[in-house]
């Protein structure tokens, strides 16, 4: 097939290695303890003895392999490699050399010498040195006297197969040799569910009917004698000629024949004579017992490697790609499954049968861990988000003339893939007010003492299961009065009337509402701040405003941590069923008759702080009479706590969200509604809007009590 | 037809194999260390690996326990090439999980021996 003549390719690849060698001595002279030179020499020496043999320079070979066996003393550190023996190694690479580029040249004399001087050096301490000869491929064992035929016994190492040894060849191999009667032993098979189907189990029962020496029967089983039980005995009588294939025989062979194995078995000890005459004990130290391969050593040492390169390649491959509607729909199904867990667990609570109640548990739980599962796979950082703005800051700032120093944290805060998808567009809104209105031009910063260079922080961290982000700048503040004065002229309140600040700000929240006196090309025209909070809204999160005159503002976002499913809190009020996602719960209390009395203000004391509450029997206005004791669920968003008074708190519920259809959405006070256990919907209370509610009544009241 | 790699530092050792080798109807193909001859495996399991032990960046015995580690190199037969007379080397490759080994120098009817015990058509 090759046009390339080997013995050239030899050549060519000898006077390369010459070289390295060459250098290698060389350079050893300078620095007598660099192993790797010492290495690289021996490792040239190597090839070219090995090589050279091999393309019939045998003299090459036989001398190489002298120079190699002196040369192993220095490698092992037995010896020192001192300039006269680098001398006398150069003379010997020298020799080598003249040996294969024009053997005519070289006198096996000059050879001799040089062996001398090189044994002169490396075996002066030694008292004789016997130089091996080279070493032949494995002789067969001298030949034994002929017999009939052979009984073989087989026992391999269970670990046989996957080290690359298949005993059906070697028993092919064997029949090469003469007719065979083979009977496989089959009692060290153990039960399925022990088996490693990577190990051997089957043991062999071997006739041979030929008179071969044993060293041909060694030839066979020579790459796996260290690995198996053989155990050889003579044949006593020569059975009837058998002239045919192994497996056709099996069939044949009479039943008397497989009963007398057992003088073969209990002979182990010519075993290791046969074997390995030089064996090393060590790779086999411990008894085994073949019918329980998992107790083995050998086995496990032999899997768990396997295992681990395994999870390694695992990881290798950690993420995968997967269509985002995939994940969708898996959400979907979850969601199915948790309601229909939720029916289960009812319908296990009311009957009294124990082992569906136990099944129910299970189930619950492991919806409630499969629900996490699937939230958290579609849990994105939401640095990817945050490294879309970096670019919008600086073309900003650029438009603008406005320098900023632009910082953002909480890069790998995690949000739901849909919510950092719904996050993009509010978040440029909130980014170009800062810039825009936030920061003071570069005069107004100097006049203010500022540095000539704004700053916006964005920033992401996680607050129970809420995720807070902020935009933060250190420009001018909010101008309350501006606002005032333009809440006042767009007619949405009248000249004088009572607002606390934080009301007043919230005017930024109406659709249509700016202050911006030019309008630029990125800001100004009253769009924005009130999609801002409809967007956040909708993911049943909140916004809220603060800012200090001439420090600056912070935008504060509060977003849960998914849309899809929460935990929420199922109460009962008259007879509607409604949750309060428990995110926002801070406590449950008793509304004492203390509260009662206190009917009109509908504040409670919390431990020296006042709460507001809100009685959701009147804003549902439910009907019938009210449950005798009332509680009390206190809910906050942030800073602000309101109570609501509740008829009953019937406890934890997985929610699924199911949004309310567009008819709704004028009822502010529901985020959406779920379906419960029994099959019946619960609306899902807006902690958010009933906060604002109750806020807004105690500032009414704060109002007209100061009226 | 087997696929036969020979994974060897010496170009020459390589050529050999292939010369005794490709006219018996096999296909080999080669690789210059054990780390290349790895990548090989890894690329498409060969019916037989035929390995120096002495060679750079990685060694033979490191790239039959490589072998050894990967799934679908299970079973592989891996035959080494030594020209160590000691056992304790062909007991140290054996245990890292080789297959057989050849003494070098072989003659072309010994590979051809050693190849026909361990790849069967």
């Amino acid at each position: 097939m090759s046009a390339i003549d080997p013995t050239e390719v030899f050549r060519q690849e000898a006077s390369e290695l010459f070289e390295v060698l060459e250098g290698a001595l060389l350079d050893l002279g300078q620095r007598p303890d660099d192993r790797e030179l010492v290495d690289s020499a021996f490792r040239a020496l190597h090839t070219i003895k090995g090589s050279g043999a091999m393309f019939g320079f045998d003299k090459v070979a036989s001398f190489t392999h002298e120079f190699e066996t002196a040369f192993d003393r220095v490698r092992k550190g037995e010896i020192e490699p001192t300039q006269e023996l680098i001398s006398v190694a150069l003379a010997a690479k020298d020799y080598i050399r003249a040996l294969i580029e024009d053997p005519q040249s070289t006198d096996d004399v000059i050879g001799e010498a040089i062996l001398d001087d090189l044994k002169r050096f490396v075996f002066s301490d030694q008292p004789a040195a016997p130089v091996a000869a080279i070493i032949e491929a494995p002789s067969p064992a001298p030949a034994e006297r002929k017999q009939a035929g052979w009984h073989l016994y087989l026992e391999f190492e269970s670990h046989i197969l996957r080290n690359g040894s298949n005993p059906l060849d070697l028993l092919e191999d064997l029949c090469k040799l003469g007719p065979c009667f083979v009977v496989p032993v089959t009692d060290g098979i153990p039960f399925l569910d022990e088996m490693e189907p990577e190990d051997c189990y089957l043991k062999w029962d071997v006739k041979l009917h030929a008179a071969c020496d044993k060293g041909a029967i060694d030839d066979v089983f020579m790459f796996v004698q260290d690995e198996m039980k053989l155990t050889l005995s003579p044949l006593e009588q020569v059975e009837a000629p058998a002239p045919a294939p192994l497996f056709q025989l099996l069939d044949e062979e009479p039943a008397a024949d497989v009963e007398t194995p057992a003088p073969v078995v209990e002979t182990p000890a010519p075993v290791e004579a046969i074997a390995a005459p030089a064996e090393q004990p060590a790779a086999k130290t411990e008894p085994k017992s073949e019918t329980k391969p998992e107790t083995k050593p050998e086995t496990k040492r032999e899997a768990a490697p396997a295992r681990r390169e395994e999870a390694r390649q695992d990881r290798g491959i950690a993420t995968v790609r997967v269509q985002a509607e995939r994940l969708d729909e898996l959400m979907d199904r979850v969601g199915e499954l948790v309601i229909a867990q939720a029916r289960l667990t009812q319908l296990a609570a009311s009957g009294s049968d124990l082992s569906i109640k136990v099944i129910a548990e299970e189930i619950e739980r492991l919806a409630s861990s499969l629900r996490d599962t699937t939230m958290g796979a579609r849990m994105v950082p939401i640095g990817s988000l945050f490294g879309r703005f970096r670019r919008l800051v600086h073309d900003l700032s650029r438009d603008l003339s406005k320098p900023v120093d632009f910082v953002t944290s909480g890069e790998d805060t995690e949000l739901d893939k849909t919510m950092i998808e719904c996050l993009a567009d509010p978040l440029v809104h909130l980014i170009r007010n800062a810039i825009d209105h936030g920061i003071e031009d570069t005069a107004a910063r100097a006049v203010a003492g500022k540095t000539a260079q704004g700053r916006i922080e964005l920033a992401a961290v996680h607050s129970g299961a809420q995720v807070l982000v902020t935009v933060k700048d250190n420009g001018g503040g909010l101008n309350t009065a501006r606002i005032r004065a333009k809440a006042e002229e767009q007619g949405l309140i009248t000249a004088g009337a009572v607002l606390t600040d934080h009301e007043i700000h919230q005017f930024l929240f109406h659709p249509g509402f700016s202050t911006a006196q030019t309008v630029s090309a990125l800001s100004g025209r009253g769009v924005g701040m009130d999609v801002v909070k409809r967007t956040i809204e909708n993911m049943r999160g909140s916004i809220d405003l603060s800012t200090r005159p001439g420090e600056g503002t912070t935008v504060t976002l509060r977003l849960p941590l998914t849309l899809a499913i929460i935990e929420g809190l199922l109460i009962r009020v008259g007879e509607g069923r409604y949750i309060i996602p428990l995110s926002a719960v801070e406590e449950c209390v008793e509304l004492t008759a203390e509260d009662e009395r206190s009917r009109g203000r509908n504040f409670l004391n919390m431990r020296g702080n006042l709460v507001p509450f809100l009685r959701l029997r009147e804003i549902m206005s439910s009907s019938g009479t009210p449950d005798q004791h009332q509680k009390t669920i206190i809910i906050s968003t942030g800073e602000t706590r309101v109570g609501l008074v509740a008829d009953q708190i019937i406890g934890n519920h997985q929610t699924v969200i199911k949004s309310l259809s567009k008819l709704h959405s004028d009822v502010t006070i529901f985020s959406g509604a779920t379906i419960l256990g029994d099959g019946t919907a619960a609306l899902i209370l807006d902690v958010a809007q009933l906060v604002a509610l109750a806020q807004s009544k105690v500032e009414k009241q704060h109002i007209s009590e100061a009226a | 037809m087997a696929t036969i790699l020979t994974v060897d530092d010496s170009p020459s050792i390589r050529q050999m194999i292939k010369v005794v080798l490709e006219p018996a109807g096999h296909n080999v193909i080669e690789a210059g260390d054990g780390a290349q001859g790895l990548a090989k495996v890894q690329a498409g399991k060969p019916d037989l690996v035929i390995t120096d032990l002495n060679m750079p960046v990685m060694n033979g015995l490191e790239l039959i326990r490589a072998l050894r580690k990967l799934p679908n190199a299970v079973g592989l037969p891996i035959v080494f090439l030594t020209t160590e007379s000691n056992d304790a080397v062909k007991q140290e490759a054996k245990s890292a999980g080789a297959t057989g080994w050849i003494t070098k120098p072989f003659k072309p009817e010994q590979l051809l021996t050693v190849v026909g015990k361990l790849v069967r058509a």
